[in-house]
């Protein structure tokens, strides 16, 4: 009977437990109390807190109970990370949710999008100087499109041993928006540049909302096939919300479908922070390179705002530049907050949802290109 | 390997330019593409030798179809901006009415762009220096519409 009482205890996870697994714990905890006390990106990050906290309780290795154990529960849940099938399928959802029309109002707002990726490609060299190997430094440099879905998918194909870390950093950055975006609008804007109102927006028209997504699937996947599982899906959800045809399946993309999916990659994801695989100097740097990658990719959108000022009749306000960034809508909002602080007057959500949406683009885009370049 | 070294070694500045560049080509691709799509729908729909239609203005999908085809008729005309401050009251005043009372402008302005009101901005603007928009605290507004009356 103490032979069974002891090896009882042997298993338990207070018996298994290092500092690192609490720490872990705690980390979780953090992430949950600020999804829900100061309503940080809640829908994502109470999945991945509570998996930070689940993931990181130890157990006897062999039981087939860890997601890295080959046929356990959470490792068949794990699949649709690591082969990037969720990502797709919150990119159709996010498709079938995202109106274009301001952005097709303002083509000219695209650039921005395109701007912000630039963080992306400056932290790819800082990621080599660092020494991590290319297809490491891809993974990290595209946190930098502040995209969750698009930094997993990525390294899922390119550093699938760093899903957790990257992953945790893209998510964590896109919660901390509030944060880490409005001084670096503060520290790149004057007062002046903040209260620059836009022009109107003209109308546009069913048939352009209709042929957009074929024509941006069409030309964007044909730059860069490898964005297909992201670009193709997205697209189609647009499509599929714009002809009106197809609303039932629309809304259950843009609701039943994109739920399912974000629970099952957050929790997921904060279950792949197990301590042992986790807590090391590597997670450290991509956390450090993930900040620098976003607050470039903020501030070159902001910049290239400024800079098409000065060849622009019709000037832009620089803010929202800062929604070049593909965290939908928490940089639109941030931007619209910022512009409306200024001026109660000015009303920036659309064009900062124009830039969002074009961010979204470009980061697939950008994530296609750097899958390109390392395989050859 | 680590600094200037490991980049060069690794392609890093070809590969950073380069993915700059194609970023940049695609985007700037598809926004001179949708900037010009309205133009093309435009000239498709108007060339009668095509379409061959005798009449130009029958069933245009343009942005003026869907305010018309609404369940109210808010706008005489889609691109129609009041002058007058009473006008523009009057126009405005059943968008309004549709709101709870006190209301935020951004609510109101979306209303407006979703029944393709002309130049939401400007509207808002002159109802507010007219005092008929009236600022209540918390960035909530009420319809003034003794301010109206008075006018």
């Amino acid at each position: 009977m103490l032979e069974l009482l002891s090896g009882f205890i042997n298993n338990t996870g207070f018996f298994l437990a290092d500092y690192r697994n609490y720490l872990m714990i705690a980390v979780g905890i953090l992430f949950v109390w600020l999804a829900v006390a100061k309503k940080y990106e809640p829908l994502l990050l109470v999945p991945i807190g509570f998996g930070i906290v689940v993931g990181n309780i130890p157990f006897f290795k062999g039981f087939g109970l860890g997601i890295y154990e080959q046929g356990s529960v959470f490792n068949y849940l794990y699949f649709g990370v690591t082969t990037g099938l969720y990502p797709s399928i919150i990119f159709m959802g996010l498709g079938a949710m995202t109106d274009f029309s301001a952005l097709l109002a303002r083509p000219k707002l695209m650039l921005l999008g395109a701007a912000a990726q630039m963080g992306v490609f400056f932290t790819l060299i800082g990621a080599l100087a660092l020494g991590f190997f290319p297809k490491e430094a891809a993974s990290i440099a595209i946190i930098g499109g502040a995209d969750g879905p698009t930094s997993i998918f990525l390294t899922a194909k390119l550093a699938p041993h760093l899903i957790g870390p990257i992953a945790i950093a893209a998510y964590s950055y896109m919660a901390l928006i509030p944060v880490i975006q409005p001084p670096i609008m503060r520290l790149l804007t004057t007062k002046k540049e903040r209260m620059i109102r836009m022009d109107e927006m003209r109308d546009v028209s069913k048939k352009e909302l209709l042929i957009f997504p074929i024509a941006g699937t069409i030309l964007c996947c044909m730059i860069a096939p490898t964005a297909l599982p992201l670009l193709g899906m997205l697209f189609l959800g647009n499509f599929m919300k714009e002809c009106g045809v197809v609303e039932r399946l629309a809304q259950t993309a843009r609701t039943a479908i994109v739920d399912t999916a974000t629970i099952i990659l957050g929790f997921t994801v904060g279950m792949s922070t197990q301590a042992d695989v986790f807590l090391n100097a590597k997670s450290l740097g991509i956390f450090f390179l993930g900040s620098i990658a976003f607050s470039l990719a903020t501030a070159s959108g902001l910049i290239f705002a400024k800079i098409m000022n000065l060849f622009s009749k019709n000037k832009i306000n620089p803010l929202i530049g800062a929604a070049g960034v593909s965290a939908v809508p928490g940089s639109a909002r941030e931007v619209h907050l910022m512009g409306l602080h200024e001026d109660p007057q000015n009303f920036l959500l659309p064009y900062a949802m124009a830039c969002n949406s074009s961010g979204v683009i470009g980061s697939a885009i950008a994530a296609g290109v750097l899958w390109s370049f390392m395989m050859i | 390997m680590y600094g200037l070294s490991a980049i060069g070694a690794a392609n890093g500045w070809s590969m950073a330019i380069l993915g700059i560049s194609i970023v940049f080509a695609g985007l700037i691709t598809l926004s001179i593409l949708i900037s010009q799509l309205h133009k093309v729908l435009d000239f498709w729909e108007n060339w009668e030798w095509i379409n061959g239609k005798s009449d130009r203005n029958t069933d245009r999908n343009t942005p003026g179809t869907a305010a018309e085809n609404s369940d109210v008729q808010l706008c005489s005309h889609p691109y129609f901006c009041p002058t007058e401050i009473d006008e523009l009251t009057a126009v405005w005043e059943p968008l309004v009415n549709r709101l709870d009372t006190p209301f935020y402008l951004a609510d109101l302005y979306e209303l407006a762009r979703k029944h393709n009101f002309p130049h939401p901005h400007l509207s808002i603007n002159r109802l507010r220096s007219a005092n008929i928009l009236v600022p209540i605290g918390d960035r909530l507004f009420e319809w003034n519409t003794e301010a109206n009356e008075e006018e």
